[in-house]
């Protein structure tokens, strides 16, 4: 097991290396000269060359790759071309924020779709399975910012049980309880909606198994058959869903972020697209790669801790 | 009789009465009947032996006892057991019946248990639903039942996971869960048919055991007349959801009253039937659209003074176990060690062995469909295992498999005609209309009609797909052919018909089979020579009536007399109290491990036994 988790940590270093490596060709192959686009238009051919001296652009790319490598290791990611602040202050600034959301809504989200999914495929072709079906369909098509407005419309606006932008200005448990509430259900409800199909045709097929026949041979009940002989066998369709679900989560996270004025990295990545600011984005896609990488690792010891049968190797 | 329910309180007085009592039940699943108008009865201690053919409906009526059947079955008739009226009980007293007074063994043990449950928590489980058990107490007991079981090292093994245990002993697993709370009935729906013939003989000596110590009422479901004549006190026979025959083992084998019962007896092949016989015999069953042979001896007889058809050379096919942090090999699973044989021309030899002895690897390597580690496959002059490209291609024209599974092994999508003309047409030499020729004569040939080749497989039953992959496997006019355990998926009957249709093909076409089997009985009936296989080695090769007539390895010994024996009145199960229970040793190996060289006897001419 700690061999596999070393292993896994060397691939994730050779996968974070690759992405290093294409991010900063990328960013060189594209059209548009950083400082040019910092200083805008009008800006004297001296400023622009001092710029591109002060960014280290005037060096040969070979020397700006290593450079941007052994920055990358050492936890120096450049500063932003925008702000001048450090990009791992700023990003590290706001992580908390979204780890935070995400986190509970994948939490809200398995504890209101695993218990729906058994109910569907328990009662398959009933009126709750098809309510369920229908219900989480509508969660699978709308948009985040589609419900995340119907959100903040009814409970902001006109119940107004909730803040309009949580901003995060109120540092208090129950202020932060209160800005994480609507964004948390709107990510929720479509993590839900994902993890309540993957359980309900996870669970279908393992109740049409032998060892559920076994058990019910033996007397087991319904209910015991179901949570404890079935639920972990219908576990592991379901984990690959949540860590393949984190990275769309992630997505939709910058539309929720937007949508309710939340700090978190979703606002600082749209903010450095249309800002062009390229060390920011190097330094984003970085963590972006760090997280699903992560996300990767856990899932795969996630199926171990459910099935005996797994072998880390 | 009233059909008035028993109070279970009242049961000591109704002992004597059966312990199941089945009344004209009908199982239906929409349209379908599966199961029309049946009734017999299983008394305390009695074994009542409920045989018949796939689709006959006897596990439906298993399931229906136990009222186990999905909702969209319609149950009609009447079930007691142990006095109770199965048909109107709510769900919370069928839970007390079910472990309770009827427990119950399923034929998979691979997929039977839950594999991420321990199996001690399995077995304890039936404890805890039943009667007021703690969980120390339940375990307790549940230990107690590995012993009675026989699993070796019981309370090592009891928080183990399924997977890490052979069949056989998911199998004793199986059985401690559905005796653990006494139950008044066994049911039993084929236990051993997915078992290795020796650890067959030992589960049914342990059922046997069991039974008489606890007098319980036993149904067994099977197929197999050999099981029923070893096991059953009566027998039920079962035909397209009716029953057509019920009563004792002896009468029935001595004297068959129904057709039915007469034609599936003769269809069953006997270990011993071929005594004195050098030739393959077919059983004479008639075959649909095929010319009637009768029966009669495959009168073609052998060319061992010609040159092989094929030879083996010290074929070696190892796969290397890996593990650690960086994958290191650190050992190989010899499936296949040193193996060396000749077919010659027209001549049937069969591999026999027990799951895991290598037999399959040993065909499949012949073919490089698993690449071999050494030695030599002489087809045609050339060695296979040196050859590549075209070489290789003609070669595997000229050799073609046929697989078990007959599901399994054709395309689902696929019209059965265009199955026959692919290796027609993908080796080239023919067009379309002339492979279409091509195919409709070959479905003839098998006993199929040639309207039937736009047809897809799911259309065809388990014997017609078998015959279609015969077809196949004959549409580049191969001369030898590799069939893997080519008839062991089948039916009794069907089993003799595609046995008799191979026979047919290899006199007219003069071809060799090298015949995988795990089926003695099959085995002693269709070939020529013999070859015993153990962990990845021969070890005992010869004439197929000295290696069967006349054994020598212990191991053949051993293989020869687990063979059930569709004759009552050589019942060989008896008690024998704590009997060895020996697992097969596993042919994984350490690296750097030379095989010990093996030294071979020859017993009588062409009968060669290793030396121990």
């Amino acid at each position: 097991m700690t061999a596999f988790i070393i292993k896994r940590l060397g691939f994730a270093v050779v996968t974070l290396f690759a992405v290093l490596s294409l991010v900063f060709f990328i960013v060189r192959i594209l059209p548009g000269d950083p400082a040019m686009v910092i200083l805008g238009d009008q800006a004297s051919a001296a400023s622009i060359a001092a710029l591109r001296q002060k960014l280290g652009l005037d060096q040969p790319l070979l020397v700006q790759y290593l450079n941007f490598l052994v920055g990358a290791i050492r936890g120096d990611w450049g500063v932003s071309m925008v702000s001048g602040r450090p990009v791992i202050g700023e990003v590290l600034s706001v992580l908390p924020s979204t780890i935070e959301l995400t986190l509970v809504s994948l939490f809200l989200g398995v504890i209101l779709g695993v218990p729906a999914g058994v109910w569907a495929a328990v009662n398959r072709n009933r009126i709750p399975d098809v309510v369920t079906r229908i219900v989480s369909l509508l969660g699978l098509s709308a948009p985040a910012f589609v419900s995340g407005i119907v959100l903040l419309l009814i409970f902001a606006i006109a119940l107004q049980w909730f803040p309009v932008i949580s901003s995060g200005q109120d540092t208090s448990f129950s202020g932060r309880l209160r800005d994480l509430a609507l964004p948390a259900v709107n990510l929720a409800l479509i993590m839900a909606a994902y993890v309540t199909r993957v359980t309900r045709s996870a669970m279908l097929e393992v109740l049409g198994q032998d060892y559920v026949r076994t058990a019910r041979a033996k007397g087991v009940p319904a209910g015991v058959v179901i949570w404890r002989h079935a639920m972990r066998n219908c576990l592991i369709p379901v984990i690959t869903v949540i860590g393949l679900y984190l990275g769309i989560l992630i997505g939709n996270s910058v539309l929720t972020e937007i949508v309710f004025n939340r700090p978190g990295l979703g606002k600082l990545i749209v903010g450095a697209l249309t800002q062009r600011d390229y060390t920011m984005l190097q330094g984003m896609i970085v963590i972006y790669t760090l997280i699903v990488v992560l996300v990767n690792l856990i899932t795969d010891l996630a199926y171990g801790l459910v099935d005996p049968r797994v072998q880390y190797r | 009789m009233m059909a008035s329910p028993v109070k279970v309180s009242q049961m000591a007085d109704v002992a004597s009465a059966p312990v199941l009592s089945i009344k004209d039940l009908t199982v239906r699943f929409g349209q379908y009947e599966a199961v029309k108008g049946i009734s017999f009865n299983v008394a305390q201690g009695e074994t009542v032996a409920l045989v018949g053919e796939s689709g006959s409906g006897k596990s439906v009526t298993a399931l229906s006892i136990m009222r186990l059947l999905p909702e969209s079955a319609f149950l009609g008739g009447e079930i007691h057991l142990s006095g109770q009226d199965m048909m109107s009980l709510r769900e919370a007293d069928l839970r007390a019946m079910r472990g309770g007074q009827a427990g119950m063994i399923f034929q998979e043990p691979m997929t039977s248990l839950n594999p991420v449950l321990t199996v001690g928590f399995q077995v304890s489980e039936a404890f805890r639903y039943h009667g007021d058990y703690s969980q120390s107490e339940a375990d307790a007991e549940a230990l107690r039942l590995f012993e009675r079981v026989r699993i070796p090292d019981g309370k090592k093994r009891f928080g183990q996971y399924p997977h890490t245990f052979s069949g056989g002993m998911r199998q004793r697993i199986m059985i401690a869960m559905a005796l653990a709370c006494r139950p008044r009935l066994l049911i039993a729906d084929e236990p051993t048919t997915a078992l290795d013939v020796t650890v067959q003989a030992e589960i049914l000596n342990l059922l046997a055991d069991l039974q008489r110590e606890t007098n319980t009422a036993v149904l067994f479901i099977t197929h197999d007349m050999g099981v029923v004549a070893e096991v059953a006190d009566r027998v039920v026979v079962m035909r397209y959801g009716k029953v057509v025959e019920d009563r004792t083992v002896e009468d029935l084998f001595a004297e068959p009253g129904h057709d039915y019962t007469r034609q599936l007896l003769s269809a069953v092949p006997r270990l011993g039937d071929m005594r004195g016989e050098n030739a393959p015999r077919r059983f004479g069953s008639p075959t649909p659209h095929t010319e009637r042979l009768g029966p009669g001896n495959n009168s073609g007889g052998t060319s061992r003074s010609k040159p092989a058809a094929l030879s083996v050379e010290r074929l070696t096919t190892r796969f290397p176990v890996r593990g650690g942090i960086l994958g290191r090999v650190n050992g190989y699973v010899h499936a296949v060690e040193n193996v060396s044989f000749t077919v010659a021309p027209n001549e049937t030899l069969s591999l026999v062995g027990e799951s895991g002895c290598g037999k399959s690897t040993t065909g499949r390597s012949i073919l490089r469909l698993v690449e071999p580690t050494a030695g030599a496959v002489r087809f045609d002059g050339q060695d296979l295992l040196s050859t590549s490209g075209a070489a290789l291609q003609e070669a595997r024209r000229r050799i073609q498999m046929i697989f078990q599974d007959p599901f399994g092994s054709l395309d689902p999508r696929q019209t059965v005609g265009s199955a026959i003309a692919e290796p027609i047409l993908v080796h080239g030499h023919r067009t379309g209309a002339e492979a279409r020729d091509r195919v409709a004569h070959l479905m003839e040939r098998v006993g199929l009609s040639a309207g039937h080749a736009s047809r897809f497989p799911h259309e065809f039953s388990g014997g017609q797909r078998q015959r279609i992959c015969i077809a196949r496997a004959l549409a580049l006019e191969p001369s030898f052919i590799i069939a893997d355990e080519a008839v062991s998926a089948l039916d009794v009957s069907i089993k003799a018909q595609v046995i008799d249709l191979l026979l047919d093909l290899q006199e007219e076409f003069g071809l060799s089979y090298l015949f995988i089997s795990h089926d003695m009985a099959i085995v002693e009936r269709v070939s020529h020579r013999v070859a015993v296989m153990l962990l990845g080695r021969i070890v005992e090769i010869g004439p197929r009536s000295a290696v069967i007539e006349n054994p020598q390895h212990p191991y053949t010994r051993k293989l020869l007399a687990a063979v059930p024996i569709p004759d009552p009145s050589l019942r060989r199960i008896k008690s024998t109290g704590a009997r060895q229970v020996d697992e097969l040793k596993s042919p994984i190996r350490p690296l750097g491990y030379t095989p010990t060289p093996q030294r071979f006897h020859e017993v009588t001419p062409g009968h060669f036994v290793e030396e121990i």
